[in-house]
């Protein structure tokens, strides 16, 4: 078990989960299709998320 | 045999007592009722056995459990519910964990928000925050379900309205399987408001009959709220309550309801 303190962000395909120490993508958790113009496209946060049950938790 | 107030049962009871039909009068004697005890209690609506759906072009669409609810367009009689204007119709969503937008929805379902949870919401990204959401619930005939004509009878659920852009939430009653804002009853309207920053901040809802306020931040609890029915507590027809949410301003509007219940509150 793994928790990994993450960046969590809308992207215009979906929501996406990175790694805040080196920004490597993860996995996407959520799809979506939104114009690049969306105001919620490039809207993140942070938090953790565990790579065994797939959870990510805001912070 | 007479009754005054003297024995506890005001004219207000008595005259309902005699004016409808004798199989509906149910009498309790008062010393076997606590004051404040809750007697009945419907079936609750948590939505655990339900498909989550939580897409932008997609919404709840109930199981067999929930065959007698309806989501969406369907529960419309016309093509917009046309409360303040004409809004496309949508269905709830049903999310089980976080909803996806940051910055709005609950942290997980009212009953154990810190796990996967079922409840339904508004899913406002993609613009979808312009359009009018409207769930009805299965019929029901207080009337026949409470115990006591004397006794509160309300509507309970559990909201989360967190989001700088939320909706608003109404609550209608009507006795028509399909219906609108015309031939609907709004008997409860939660309004919401913001202060703070967009990405944190407190979200409120005030409620409009009593200027009760419930108030919310990122990931925090759900907030019991209550919907007087006594109007219809002594009545023989079929009502169905609708859900109803729009006004939210962008993508931060994912509104949240769960564990719905109709409930019986003793008074004597």
């Amino acid at each position: 078990m793994s928790i990994i303190n993450v960046k969590y962000v809308c992207e215009t395909d979906g929501y996406k989960i990175y790694r805040r120490d080196n920004n490597n993508f993860i996995v996407k958790l959520y799809d979506i299709t939104l114009d690049p113009s969306d105001e919620e496209v490039g809207v993140f946060e942070y938090g953790t998320y565990d790579d065994v049950t797939g959870v990510y938790t805001p912070d | 045999m007479s009754f005054s107030k003297k024995n506890g049962v005001n004219n207000t009871l008595i005259k309902k007592y005699f004016s409808i039909p004798k199989r509906r009068v149910k009498y309790f004697k008062s010393s076997t009722l606590k004051r404040k005890e809750i007697s009945y209690t419907s079936t609750t609506y948590n939505f655990e056995s339900e498909s989550t759906s939580e897409g932008t072009t997609s919404q709840w669409s109930p199981s067999t459990s929930y065959n007698t609810w309806v989501n969406g367009s369907s529960a419309v009689n016309g093509t917009f519910w046309g409360l303040t204007s004409n809004k496309t119709v949508v269905g709830w969503d049903l999310g089980t964990d976080s909803t996806p937008s940051s910055q709005t929805g609950a942290p997980g379902g009212a009953t154990e928000p810190a796990s996967s949870d079922n409840y339904i919401y508004t899913e406002a990204s993609s613009s979808n925050n312009t359009r009018c959401f409207v769930v009805r619930t299965p019929p029901f005939q207080f009337g026949d379900i409470i115990t006591y004509v004397g006794n509160n009878l309300r509507l309970e659920f559990y909201v989360h309205a967190y989001g700088a852009q939320q909706h608003d939430l109404y609550v209608y009653i009507s006795t028509n399987s399909t219906s609108n804002n015309t031939d609907a009853t709004l008997i409860e309207t939660f309004t919401h408001s913001h202060s703070g920053s967009n990405n944190g901040g407190t979200s409120t809802l005030t409620k409009s009959s009593d200027s009760s306020t419930y108030t919310f931040t990122n990931g925090s609890n759900w907030q019991k709220v209550e919907v007087d029915l006594n109007t219809y507590k002594d009545d023989d027809n079929t009502y169905y309550i609708y859900f109803v949410a729009q006004n939210g301003t962008g993508f931060r509007a994912d509104i949240c309801v769960d564990e719905i219940k109709f409930c019986e509150e003793n008074v004597i």
